[in-house]
C-alpha cells in the first residue's frame, strides 16, 4: 500500500501525527509520499481534503481505499489499517 | 472604525513615528562607522538597549535585536538544537505558528517534540515533569496565547526547570508584552515584537541570558551582537524603546481599565444563551474569546467587518478560517470551534466602542432571527 502524506509545518497535530505514523510504519513498510499543504499547493490540490490537517490517503492498486484525518492515537490509527 | 484586533497588530503611535522621523532625520548614519556622527547613532542604540534592559530587568547584553518575534522564536529554537546533542523539545499547543513551524522543521531534521498537557489551557506540572528526560534541552511555552488569551504560569515553570540540569526556558512573550507585569528571572529566552507595542512592524528582540549559547541564525557582518548580523537599525531599535516608554509606564492601570471593558462586554454578552465564553479565568483583559452557537466564525467576522467593526477568527491545523482547533482543543466542542471569534481590546479602547459593538452584535442577532 502506498501512503499519501499532506501536513503543513504550522500545524501541531501533523506533528503529533508524524511521530505516531512513522512508529506505525516501521511495522508496516508503506510507501509514504509527503506533501505539504503550503510548500505543494498543486499536489495537495488534487486530494480535495477537508478542514483539517494532517491527512492520510491510503491507496492500493492507485485506488483510495482509506482516509485518516486529524489527530488520533497509535491504537486507533493500526485499527483504521487495519480494516483495510 | 472599531479595531478590536490589537493582538494581531496595533497601529504606530504616533509618538512612536514622531521619533522615529526625529531619528532618522538626525542619526541614520551606519552606527558602525567611525565619525562622530556615526558614533551619536550608536549611542541611541546604546540608550534604547539600556532602557529595554531595565524595563525586562536583564542585562544590556542580553538584549538581540531581530526583524520582529517569529525571527526572534527561530533564533532561540533553531539557535539552542543546533548546538546541542540533545534532540528532546517540550511546547505546547498554543504556540504561535512560527514557534510550532520551527518545532515542525526540526522534527523533520530528527527532533522529537511533545506537546505538554494543559489544565483549564494553562500548563500541566505532572505533565511536564513526565516529559522531561535526559535528552531534553528546551521547553518552549508562550506566556500569553494569541487565541485564548490564558496566562502560563512562566515563572513557575521557568522554577521547575531550574531543577534539571541542561534545560533551557524560551517563552514567546508577545502576547504580554505591555498588558501585564513580565518577570524573566527564571526564563533563559523570551521574544517578543514592536508592533505588538504601537511600534513597527519589522523590529523586535530576543531576550538571551547571558550563559545561554546558541548558533545564529543570521551570520554576516558587525552588529550589536554576535547572535544576529545586519546594520543596526538605529531608528526601529529606538523606536522600540518609545514604544516601551509608552505602554511600560502605566500597566497596571491600563490592566485594569481594560478589565472593566472585557467585564462590560461580558457583562453585555450574558444575555445571549448562544454566546459561549471561551477565555477563562486565566486570559488576560485584553482578549476575550466568545463562540456564537449557529452562526460561523467567518460569517460574524464579515457581518462585523461591513460595519466597519474588526475582529479576528484564528485557527490552527484548519484549512479555512471557520475552524479553531486550539478552541475544540480546549473544549472538546465542535460547534464551539467553529463559531469562535477573538475580541482584542487595549488600553486605547473606549466605553462607546464597547457599547456600539454590543449594539451592533444585538442587530446582528435580531437580523438572523
Amino acid at each position: 500500500m502506498r501512503v499519501i502524506k499532506l501536513t503543513a509545518l504550522w500545524c501541531p497535530s501533523c506533528i503529533i501525527m508524524n511521530k505516531i505514523f512513522d512508529d506505525i510504519n516501521k511495522e508496516y513498510n508503506f510507501e509514504v509520499i509527503s506533501y505539504d499543504y503550503d510548500f505543494d499547493n498543486d499536489e495537495v490540490s488534487k486530494y480535495n481534503i477537508g478542514k483539517i490537517l494532517p491527512v492520510f490517503i491510503f491507496l492500493k492498486d492507485n485506488k483510495e481505499v482509506l482516509r485518516i484525518i486529524g489527530e488520533k492515537d497509535k491504537q486507533e490509527f493500526i485499527n483504521l489499517i487495519k480494516e483495510v | 472604525m472599531i479595531y478590536f484586533d490589537y493582538s494581531a497588530t496595533t497601529k504606530t503611535d504616533e509618538r512612536v513615528l514622531k521619533r522615529f522621523n526625529e531619528i532618522n532625520e538626525k542619526y541614520f548614519f551606519n552606527p558602525n562607522s567611525s565619525y562622530n556622527e556615526a558614533l551619536k547613532s550608536k549611542e541611541i542604540i546604546i540608550d534604547a538597549t539600556n532602557t529595554l534592559a531595565s524595563f525586562f530587568n536583564v542585562n544590556p547584553t542580553e538584549v538581540i535585536y531581530t526583524s520582529g518575534a517569529s525571527e526572534a522564536n527561530n533564533t532561540a529554537i533553531k539557535g539552542l538544537a543546533f548546538n546541542t546533542n540533545k534532540k528532546h523539545i517540550i511546547t505546547t499547543k498554543l504556540e504561535h505558528s512560527s514557534v510550532v513551524s520551527t518545532m515542525n522543521y526540526l522534527q523533520s531534521l530528527g527532533y522529537k517534540i511533545d506537546f505538554v498537557n494543559l489544565k483549564d489551557g494553562r500548563v500541566d506540572f505532572d505533565s511536564l515533569k513526565l516529559l522531561i528526560n535526559e535528552d531534553t534541552f528546551l521547553v518552549s511555552v508562550c506566556a500569553v496565547d494569541s487565541e485564548m488569551g490564558i496566562r502560563q504560569p512562566i515563572e513557575e515553570i521557568g522554577e521547575l526547570l531550574k531543577n534539571y540540569e541542561d534545560i533551557y526556558f524560551h517563552s514567546d512573550i508577545t502576547q504580554a508584552v505591555g498588558k501585564v507585569n513580565i518577570d524573566l528571572t527564571n526564563v533563559d529566552l523570551a521574544s517578543f515584537s514592536g508592533h505588538k507595542i504601537f511600534g513597527f512592524k519589522g523590529i523586535g528582540a530576543l531576550i538571551k541570558k547571558d550563559y545561554v549559547k546558541l548558533i545564529p541564525l543570521i551570520h554576516g557582518g558587525k552588529s550589536t551582537t554576535i547572535y544576529r548580523s545586519g546594520t543596526p537599525q538605529t531608528e526601529l531599535i529606538d523606536s522600540l524603546k518609545t514604544s516601551i516608554d509608552l505602554i511600560g509606564q502605566d500597566i497596571d492601570k491600563n490592566y485594569q481599565y481594560v478589565a472593566s471593558l472585557k467585564d462590560r462586554l461580558i457583562g453585555g454578552l450574558k444575555k445571549y444563551q448562544n454566546i459561549k465564553i471561551n477565555s477563562n479565568k486565566y486570559s488576560i483583559p485584553n482578549i476575550l474569546n466568545i463562540s456564537i452557537l449557529g452562526y460561523n466564525s467567518n460569517s460574524i467576522q464579515r457581518y462585523l467587518a461591513s460595519k466597519n467593526i474588526f475582529v479576528s477568527t484564528k485557527t490552527a491545523c484548519a484549512l479555512n478560517d471557520d475552524y479553531s482547533l486550539v478552541i475544540n482543543y480546549i473544549y472538546d466542542d465542535l460547534e464551539r470551534a467553529s463559531s469562535s471569534i477573538r475580541i482584542s481590546l487595549s488600553y486605547k479602547t473606549t466605553i462607546e466602542e464597547v457599547d456600539e459593538f454590543l449594539s451592533i452584535l444585538d442587530g446582528m442577532l435580531n437580523e438572523s432571527n
